[in-house]
């Protein structure tokens, strides 16, 4: 019964949480200066204004128009896209969802491959050339920002060598055609993965390496591989996976710099476009969204710590 | 047996000072080496790691670069040179000109002197908030610490960039809207930390001998608690600044962050990203600093974090 009333809690402050964030994001989009439409009704007559400004319900004052969100938001009806017109936030997920979650999967699992070796790596071989090689490596990979990877990048292998184009996205058949203008995105994106997961793996391994039950397969008489493998991979792997979700989050969500470096058309780049156009009702519905992802996520996050490590409990409350 | 010394305390002492004693002159409650205090240990280590030393020259050099190197070339930074646009890096123009032919060297430290001041400023506040929110948590405890708590799990669950790009909406793009952006929610990771560091401290069994001893509060705070706070907030510190100095420079090149006139390193980013097929050292020489100048704060957090945590110290 714990188990279900920690549950109804987690729900309940899920809620409350979505709840203050569409608030905040919608009297923030009602203090910005100016709206969506100012700027398409500049040459208009009064009268198209008006009837415009109707349309979208713009006219009515600020806390009717709070209500009428809020009312859609329960819903799940977060309305037209003011500077598209038809389009709903379901559509432009839909449309955009995939580009952004190609190209994060894509980044995430050449990043978490390498950087989950580089850390056995290093942790194997401590204090040995390899363990120095990774820890500066990936030092200089935290210290360079994905948006200058990306920019050089796109500089050096498509301005320069023309090997791979220099923006774009294949346009049919998402999941797999056109590869080669998602080498250089990707390649830009994985590296910080690479940096954060050898890290973390070398770290929890070497506290893996220093445990009892090491020492007792090692005097067994086990083979360095056998140990590695078995008793201290498995076990340094709970802050991996604990973290990954985040990761998967992270990467459906999109990366702003990146797509905008290489005008990709996907979550980040039209959320930032949607900002700065004030386009109310696609900015609540991203940000409603994104919201639930994250908090959806960091839950699961709280259930994995207690499967994959028996030793904490649901009761105890404690991250 | 006298003569035997494991290689760690030689590393940390002098030879003479971490001498072994002969078992006759035995006074089990004598300390024969001298006693360092904490700080003195931590600089003792840092100053032992090379990486931590280079770092340190790397931001000697930048910030004094930040402070006269615009002045050094005798080149002015607004000064627009018609005749000299797009010039390549020479010898009066070190750096080369940008697009209107203004001298790229002083823009740069120019820049990197916008770029820090916003990283150190913003640094400050979230320490300030930070320590004062967490310090209320761990004081008061209870229902205050639980609703407190609550705060900021819903802070934390903003998408963080999201509202960054909203307030600087709201509130321009200018340096007041980009410290309001950059600060609002990321206090919360110095309050999580001040509030567990000081409730793990409370409960520690030092801690808890020293009242038994009869020390008094203020003998506590300043012994025990702060030390032990300050090492976490340095190290929160090394890490803030090269995160702050990149989320401005991604700010300004999304085209949400600094506008106008003011010159950061994201806006020289920006502007040179404009022309980088033909002029690249437009693009690479702000990179480059920013790269410079994050790299040196993490290697010397890297650094900092070894030598003021005495317990990875092997």
């Amino acid at each position: 019964m714990k188990v279900f009333r920690y549950l109804i809690k987690r729900l309940l402050i899920a809620l409350i949480t979505l709840y203050i964030i569409a608030t905040a994001t919608f009297f923030l989009l009602a203090l910005t200066p100016g709206d969506a439409l100012s700027a398409r009704v500049e040459k208009l007559p009064d009268q198209v204004t008006e009837r415009l400004y109707e349309k979208y319900g713009l006219d009515k004052p600020v806390m009717e128009r709070y209500l009428i969100t809020m009312k859609g938001l329960l819903h799940g009806d977060f309305g037209e896209s003011i500077i598209y017109e038809g389009q709903t936030v379901q559509d432009i997920i839909a449309e955009k969802g995939p580009v952004s979650a190609r190209l994060g999967l894509q980044q995430m699992i050449l990043g978490v491959g390498v950087g989950l070796l580089l850390g056995i790596l290093a942790a194997v071989k401590k204090g040995k050339f390899w363990d120095y090689f990774v820890v500066v490596l990936a030092i200089l990979l935290i210290s360079v920002p994905n948006l200058i990877f990306a920019l050089l990048l796109q500089m050096v292998f498509a301005a320069r060598l023309k090997w791979f184009p220099v923006i774009g996205w294949p346009s049919a058949g998402q999941w797999f055609s056109g590869w080669k203008y998602t080498v250089l995105p990707t390649l830009a994106g994985c590296f910080g993965y690479i940096a954060a997961y050898s890290r973390l793996l070398k770290a929890s391994m070497l506290d893996v390496m220093n445990q009892d039950y090491v020492l007792t397969a090692e005097s067994k008489g086990l083979t360095h591989r056998e140990v590695i493998l078995h008793h201290v991979l498995r076990n340094s792997m709970i802050p991996i996976i604990t973290r990954l979700p985040m990761t998967v989050a992270m990467c459906i969500t999109g990366s702003f710099f990146i797509e905008s470096v290489f005008s990709i058309p996907g979550l980040g780049l039209y959320y930032v476009n949607a900002v700065a156009a004030q386009d109310v009702p696609i900015v609540m519905g991203e940000t409603v969204i994104i919201a639930a992802l994250y908090i959806f996520v960091v839950f699961i996050t709280d259930i994995l710590y207690t499967i994959v490590d028996p030793r904490i409990r649901i009761s105890g409350g404690k991250r | 047996m006298s003569d035997y010394q494991p290689a760690s305390t030689s590393r940390i002492l002098t030879p003479a000072e971490s001498r072994r004693v002969d078992w006759q002159q035995l006074n089990a409650e004598k300390i024969n080496r001298p006693v360092i205090t904490y700080w003195q240990g931590a600089r003792r280590w840092l100053l032992k790691n090379p990486i931590a030393v280079f770092a340190m020259i790397l931001l000697l050099v930048l910030i004094l670069l930040i402070l006269i190197g615009p002045g050094l070339s005798g080149a002015e930074y607004i000064k627009i040179n018609a005749a000299a646009k797009n010039t390549a890096p020479n010898a009066i123009y070190w750096f080369g000109t940008d697009t209107l032919g203004r001298d790229l060297w002083s823009r740069v430290w120019i820049g990197a002197r916008l770029s820090l001041l916003i990283a150190l400023a913003c640094s400050a506040i979230k320490l300030v908030v930070g320590c004062a929110y967490g310090g209320i948590m761990a004081y008061f405890g209870g229902k205050v610490d639980l609703i407190m708590m609550r705060i900021i799990e819903i802070l934390d669950s903003f998408p963080y960039l999201l509202i960054t790009l909203l307030i600087m909406m709201v509130i321009g793009k200018n340096v007041a809207g980009l410290l309001t952006a950059m600060c609002l929610t990321s206090w919360v990771s110095t309050a999580r930390q001040v509030r567990g560091q000081l409730m793990q401290l409370r409960e520690s069994e030092y801690v808890q001998a020293s009242q038994m001893l009869g020390a008094n509060p203020a003998h506590i705070i300043i012994k025990h608690l702060l030390p032990n706070t300050v090492s976490i907030l340095i190290l929160d510190l090394c890490s803030s600044i090269p995160d702050y100095i990149f989320t401005e420079a991604s700010l300004s090149f999304l085209g949400m962050g600094l506008s106008g006139d003011v010159i950061s390193l994201g806006v020289l980013i920006s502007d040179g990203k404009a022309k980088m097929q033909f002029y690249p050292f437009q693009l690479l020489f702000p990179a480059a600093v920013l790269c410079i100048a994050v790299l040196a704060f993490n290697m010397l957090g890297d650094g900092l974090r070894d030598a003021l945590d005495p317990r990875t110290i092997e």
